[in-house]
């Protein structure tokens, strides 16, 4: 029993971890919270909703459809919402990507209405049994772990390409990243649209456990803030943490106290915020502009 | 080569530069000194773009510079080590100096370049894995004039080569800045201190609330009694 609780939690956690991961990377580099990240994971869902339902599209496969353009949705709202917003006062930034969010809501609603959709696959249904007490769905295990290997992928593009470790060095000190020859623009740029892709890719792999409906990216980007900030907020490996634990308290509360399933994440936030005010891995001022 | 003519510079609605100009010829070691606040890095960050004259002109060989981004400045063949050095502290030794090579300029010969700069600073490789956060003041000024020298620059601006090192230390910084003028980097520097800047550069300008004052040979402005009196305190 306990096993059980603890591996769907881990299961959970390694979604979460990445729909998390664009929003920290977003907010680490271009010191922009992007509000509309849940909206971009309700995109993701019903894209590959779609691709499933005119295409007969697995999820896992569509994958590779989602990443360009996902990627290529998060530069154009770099371009025409966060860019412009860049120097206005941290008030305007949050309401530009906040109206963008109630703004893709109403456009889901409009073209797609407020059904309920999700994709069934032929593993939709199905669960291993290791023994008689413990069963894995496999479409969890699926969603698990093609979240682990495109954060793996994520991680070594940060540490080994030019771009990468570029992106790391405009979050760690931005002045001198622009001294050292970086356009901090484009990397703002490539962050929102890795960050995007990252949003849009779970929500492709949510979609068979999940429904897909216009506030579907609501409740995610809930869990994410409380992932992002519990981790330290513009940390990586904090995000990693952060999912895992918010994971396994959603799935152990789910069990012995299911009225306070979403309440035990948020009681343990605000423990840990008053503990340590920056997050678990946070580092100190990582949200003031440029750093210095 | 690099040639900033009459820059009037602001902050905001404070001007903080008057009129300034000043010439950098190839090969060169120019010294720029000064009070505290005189305006000494904020003539540096000027001239790698990341403030923009409101008046005047800046050119690199005969062209204007001073309507680029920095990227473009450094891709020209001009980088600033800035003061405190500023490396990422949270990247190792080796990704900083990886980061030096950004510019399209350096990026084809970013390993030979990287083992050049062992071979010039051999206790970098041994700290290569370390992050820059947890190396010595003297360890982080090399890593920082290393970082520098990955874009493979023309001139070379370091602002504030001294600060916060131990004299053995600085004379140690000042030689290396020495030997890598003579291998071909044209520098521009800037130190508080007075006396060690004088002594390794060709010319030398002192700046004064903003304003050019004297300008001059290294070591005639040495002798110089008003320098002496106001800057040696001799």
């Amino acid at each position: 029993m306990i096993l059980q609780i603890l591996i769907s939690g881990i299961l959970l956690g390694g979604v979460y971890i990445l729909a998390s991961i664009g929003l920290t990377l977003i907010f680490g580099v271009a010191k922009v919270v992007n509000f509309a990240h849940g909206e971009i994971l309700m995109l993701g869902m019903y894209l590959t909703f779609w691709l499933y339902s005119i295409f007969n599209l697995d999820p896992t496969y569509s994958i590779a459809i989602v990443i360009p353009i996902f990627f290529l949705l998060g530069t154009l709202m770099y371009l025409f919402v966060i860019r412009p917003s860049l120097n206005a006062p941290e008030l305007t930034q949050v309401f530009a990507t906040l109206g963008l969010s109630i703004l893709l809501q109403n456009l889901a609603l409009l073209l797609w209405g407020a059904d309920y959709r999700t994709v069934k696959t032929f593993y939709s249904n199905t669960a291993v049994t290791i023994s008689p007490e413990i069963s894995i769905s496999v479409s969890r295990v699926v969603a698990f772990v093609t979240s682990l290997l495109i954060l793996l992928v994520l991680i070594i593009f940060l540490k080994k390409t030019y771009i990468g470790k570029a992106i790391q060095a405009v979050s760690q000190d931005r002045s001198a990243a622009m001294l050292m020859g970086i356009s901090v623009k484009r990397i703002y740029m490539y962050a929102v649209g890795i960050g995007c892709a990252c949003a849009g890719l779970a929500g492709a792999l949510l979609i068979p456990q999940y429904y897909a409906f216009p506030t579907a990216g609501v409740s995610f980007i809930l869990i994410s803030f409380v992932v992002v900030v519990l981790g330290g907020i513009g940390s990586i490996p904090g995000a990693i943490v952060g999912g895992i634990i918010v994971g396994l308290l959603e799935s152990i509360t789910g069990v012995f106290v299911p009225e306070l399933k979403e309440a035990s994440y948020f009681i343990f936030f605000i423990v840990i915020l008053l503990i340590r005010p920056n997050g678990l891995f946070g580092v100190k001022g990582a949200g003031e502009e440029g750093a210095r | 080569m690099l040639d900033i003519k009459n820059i009037d510079v602001f902050y905001g609605d404070v001007q903080v530069l008057f009129d300034v100009s000043l010439q950098v010829r190839p090969g060169e070691i120019v010294a720029l000194v000064g009070a505290n606040a005189a305006g000494k890095s904020t003539t540096l960050k000027t001239i790698s773009g990341l403030l923009k004259p409101k008046a005047g002109e800046i050119l690199f060989h005969e062209k204007n510079i001073h309507t680029l981004d920095s990227d473009k400045i450094v891709e020209k063949g001009i980088i600033q080590v800035p003061e405190g050095r500023r490396l990422f502290p949270r990247l190792s030794v080796e990704a900083n100096l990886e980061l030096g090579s950004y510019p399209k300029r350096a990026r084809a010969k970013a390993q030979d370049n990287l083992k050049n700069m062992y071979e010039i600073f051999p206790q970098l490789y041994d700290r290569r894995h370390q992050l820059t956060g947890s190396l010595s003041g003297g360890e982080q000024q090399m890593c920082a004039i290393a970082r520098g020298l990955m874009s493979m620059p023309e001139v070379l601006m370091v602002d504030e080569t001294s600060l916060g090192l131990s004299p053995l230390l600085v004379k140690h910084t000042i030689r290396t800045i020495k030997e890598i003028n003579e291998l071909g980097t044209t520098i521009l520097l800037i130190d508080q201190n007075v006396n060690y800047a004088l002594r390794i550069a060709h010319r030398a300008y002192v700046l004064e609330n903003g304003r050019i004052v004297m300008q001059g040979e290294g070591n005639s402005l040495l002798e110089d009694p008003y320098l002496r009196k106001a800057y040696l305190g001799i």
